[in-house]
């Protein structure tokens, strides 16, 4: 073997790892689907091919155009996280809370458009609401607060748009204490920093043969242009490797990270002050979780975070809802086992069935019918 | 342009075949094209000012060399200098002294002088294509070599590409003769240098790149939410991650060379492992750690300087006078400027002077006990103390490490925690990964190596390396050297 050092060194990793790839690819979901776990899938409705939800800026100029076609509404903004685009049990033809509602506003003189990214955090839903009504004009916000969320933090790569980043650099009010949102604009105008995918060359000449380079191997190659799926099930399956290891279960309880939860409530306050000052009407609601197992809070901090929430949303004059437990057991779902490789399903405690949809459509509809 | 692209990707197998095919004559002219063309990727007005400084120094070198007056070859050596580090200092350090002398003036209460608002800038590279060039003129002066006479050729050692941006710092008298012969082709040299340039990618894209965001979301937090082991995680886990990233550069760069038959010395040697913080600063950056120990430590203790192009590393005799001090103090410093222009990177360069220092009045006393006892509680003494020296080097201002500072020595402060559970999961793993990949390397690679198991285990390794490659080559950040 050492007289043939190409051969095992170069020839053979090569091809191994490109057979190694593509015999993964047969049995690797969209990334967006990894993340909701199995049995959830991800679904964002369109109108006459204009999508009405979409899951990153870059699907703005279409919805955009879409919404124009039928005549440019009041808009009414609905962001969230994966509950508003994972449907549980999904089967062709069924549809989401943002199509539900978009169906039964039909005959008012408003309509709603959706937004949500897996895991949002507040920060990243604040920078959402603030870009979006530069867009179009938004008449109303319709955000959950999820208790999970508030661990959450970081600002998407998808988030580091150029038209979202001027949108909340002219809105620096509402974003003074979030010291991430901040760095990130300030990021934007230096050379050093990186935080997508092309940051390391931003402003070089080697930016524009990067990209070109990229979008030719994402087009005739089919591994390169999986490369963000594989990544999604890489993490994953270190996520339930971690689980097994540890004896970490859904219901065991998370702990909340107190800087995190800092920065996230302020985005909150933020959403408030925003929405107030600009004369946006806002629908603050704690979202349906299921009741009949254990759920993995500490509850009397979540009590604390509820009331919290309920009280300065009430002081904002905005509306607030608690539908915690609006969706019925049966219409919750299982979720492929996130604790080992082959377990037996476990329950989802974010995404219900289409049902659940058509529930919470119907009791947000109920709430702005006369907006 | 950076290694963990594409565009790299397809620029240095074209510049390998070049390589193997054109004649000897025509080789080095090619590489010097190639390797502008590739600073020129980042800015092509840029590369006047590489030229320029080899110029300078080519005609300095020889000017030195043809004159046998002490005083005019002093003369000579100090205009290279001062042109030399005037740029660097144009570049790098007049915003700082800028903005230090405007704070000054303010707190006496001279409002009247006002510096205008400087945005330079900083040409990538420059502190180590400064510091080669400089080193080349300086052993020329030293009579330890003699000076180049080929221009291209002394072009190509200064602008060749897989050094040219972030090191190793190399020095003209292991290049230059590499570059003067012809190396008949060995395929061992395309089967090493691709192994080391997967394996320096994987360092990169793989774990240093999936490390950053942690570090990056960390060290954006606000000082009240996070604890002492917080700050202590943090320091451990940014100590990793620009590990990875340098050390990545570093293996690239010394697979590129070796694609084409060049040699490059090794710039790191599991430095976490080190049992002292003398130690460490044999087996971190170590091309660095030589050139300030050359044409700066020594020359500031007095000693004369012997080079010896063998010897990686040679011994220092630890000086315990006032001089051998103020040397260590003063050298310290410097390094920590040259890494920033910054009082938290002086600071960062003190700190090493002090567990140094540290390190120096402990021997004595240890002397007695056996070795393998000193080496494993000089590895769990050193390693914190080491890590922790990362908090001045990331802080980004003065406000900032106060503030971690203030944390660590707060009893309360070690009692929570205020990250992620994957943060001190990662952070331990890592290390972990650090101690069994070393353990492995010194005790059951040498055994195994030779063995058709070992190079089957080999091939899997690569084969392994070169699939998450693929699948997290981007090029997301710069390498954190960059900027230095």
């Amino acid at each position: 073997m050492r007289k043939f050092p190409i051969i095992f060194n170069i020839i053979i990793p090569v091809i191994g790892a490109i057979g190694l790839l593509y015999y993964y690819k047969g049995s690797t979901r969209k990334g967006t689907d990894i993340g909701l776990g199995e049995g959830t899938i991800c679904y964002t409705p369109s109108v006459d091919q204009y999508p009405i939800h979409i899951m990153s800026p870059v699907g703005m100029d279409s919805m955009k155009t879409g919404y124009q076609h039928r005549g440019s509404k009041p808009v009414i903004l609905w962001i969230g996280n994966s509950q508003l685009h994972g449907v549980n049990q999904f089967q062709p033809g069924q549809s989401n809370c943002v199509a539900f509602l978009f169906h039964q506003l039909k005959a008012t003189n408003r309509e709603v458009l959706g937004m949500s990214y897996p895991n949002a955090n507040l920060q990243e839903l604040l920078m959402s609401a603030v870009y979006f009504s530069k867009q179009v004009p938004v008449k109303a916000i319709v955000a959950p607060v999820f208790y999970d969320d508030m661990r959450e933090t970081g600002i998407r790569n998808d988030l580091h748009d150029q038209q979202m980043l001027n949108a909340i650099a002219n809105e620096p009010a509402y974003f003074k204490e979030l010291k991430e949102v901040n760095k990130l604009l300030v990021d934007t105008n230096t050379t050093h920093t990186a935080t997508n995918d092309y940051n390391g060359i931003r402003e070089t000449l080697q930016d524009r043969s990067e990209r070109f380079l990229n979008n030719k191997f994402d087009e005739h190659w089919v591994i390169w242009n999986s490369r963000a799926d594989f990544r999604a099930r890489l993490f994953n399956d270190l996520y339930i490797t971690r689980n097994m290891l540890l004896g970490i279960k859904p219901n065991s309880v998370r702990k909340m990270i107190p800087g995190n939860y800092q920065d996230n409530y302020a985005a909150y306050q933020g959403l408030l002050r925003y929405c107030k000052e600009k004369g946006i009407r806002l629908l603050i609601y704690i979202p349906p979780i299921r009741n009949d197992v254990t759920i993995p809070y500490d509850m009397k901090a979540y009590q604390a975070f509820k009331d919290q929430v309920k009280t300065d949303c009430n002081n904002a004059g905005a509306t607030f809802l608690n539908i915690e437990n609006l969706v019925d057991n049966k219409y919750w779902g299982m979720k492929k086992s996130t604790g080992s490789f082959n377990g037996k399903g476990e329950v989802d405690f974010m995404h219900f069935q289409e049902h659940g949809h058509q529930l919470i459509a119907d009791t947000i509809f109920k709430t702005i019918a006369n907006w | 342009m950076i290694f963990n692209s594409l565009s790299f990707l397809l620029f240095l197998p074209l510049v390998v075949i070049l390589y193997w095919l054109l004649p000897r004559t025509t080789r080095v002219w090619m590489l010097t094209l190639m390797s502008l063309v590739f600073y020129g990727f980042w800015k092509p007005e840029y590369t006047l000012l590489l030229i320029f400084a080899a110029v300078l120094d080519y005609f300095v070198a020889l000017e030195i060399a043809r004159r046998d007056d002490p005083r005019k070859r002093r003369n000579f050596l100090i205009f290279s200098l001062v042109l030399n580090l005037g740029i660097l200092f144009y570049f790098k350090y007049l915003v700082f002294f800028s903005g230090n002398l405007q704070d000054v003036l303010n707190a006496f209460g001279n409002h009247s002088l006002i510096f205008p608002h400087l945005e330079i800038l900083l040409p990538i590279g420059i502190s180590f294509y400064t510091f080669e060039t400089i080193s080349y003129t300086v052993d020329v002066y030293r009579r330890h070599i003699e000076p180049e006479r080929n221009f291209m050729r002394y072009l190509c050692f200064l602008v060749y590409f897989p050094h040219l941006i972030a090191g190793p710092i190399l020095r003209a008298a292991d290049i230059l003769p590499q570059l003067a012969k012809r190396n008949p082709f060995r395929k061992e040299y395309l089967s090493e240098g691709f192994k080391r340039i997967v394996y320096g990618l994987f360092l990169k894209v793989v774990l240093a790149d999936n490390i950053a965001p942690m570090v990056d979301h960390g060290f954006a937090m606000e000082h009240t939410a996070i604890s002492a082991i917080d700050v202590w995680t943090l320091a451990f886990l940014f100590g990793f991650q620009i590990y990875f990233d340098f050390c990545a550069y570093s293996h690239i760069a010394i697979g590129c060379a070796k694609l084409m038959g060049i040699t490059f010395f090794e710039n790191f040697n599991f430095p976490y492992l080190a049992v002292s913080p003398k130690a460490f600063w044999k087996r971190w950056h170590i091309s660095l750690s030589n050139w300030i120990k050359d044409y700066l430590y020594l020359p500031l203790t007095g000693k004369k300087v012997v080079y010896d192009q063998q010897q990686a590393i040679s011994e220092i005799n630890n000086s315990s006078t006032l001089k051998g001090y103020t040397a260590l103090f003063a050298t310290w410093a410097i390094m920590g400027f040259w890494h920033g222009a910054n009082w938290t990177f002086i600071i960062w360069g003190l700190y090493h002077a002090i567990l140094v220092t540290i390190h120096r009045l402990i021997i004595p006393v240890t002397a007695g006990i056996s070795k393998r006892v000193r080496n494993i509680a000089g590895w769990c003494i050193s390693l914190p103390f080491l890590m922790l020296g990362w908090i001045p080097f990331r802080a980004g201002s003065m406000t900032a490490l106060t503030g971690y500072a203030g944390k660590i020595i707060q009893p309360h402060g070690y009692t929570w925690l205020g990250l992620r559970e994957n943060v001190y999961l990662v952070t331990f793993l890592v290390l972990l990964t650090i101690i069994i990949v070393y353990l492995l390397n010194t005790y059951v690679k040498p055994l195994i190596e030779n063995s058709v198991f070992g190079q089957l285990l080999n091939t899997l390794v690569m084969t392994a390396a070169i699939a998450l490659v693929i699948i997290f080559l981007r090029p997301i950040s710069q390498f954190i050297y960059f900027q230095f």
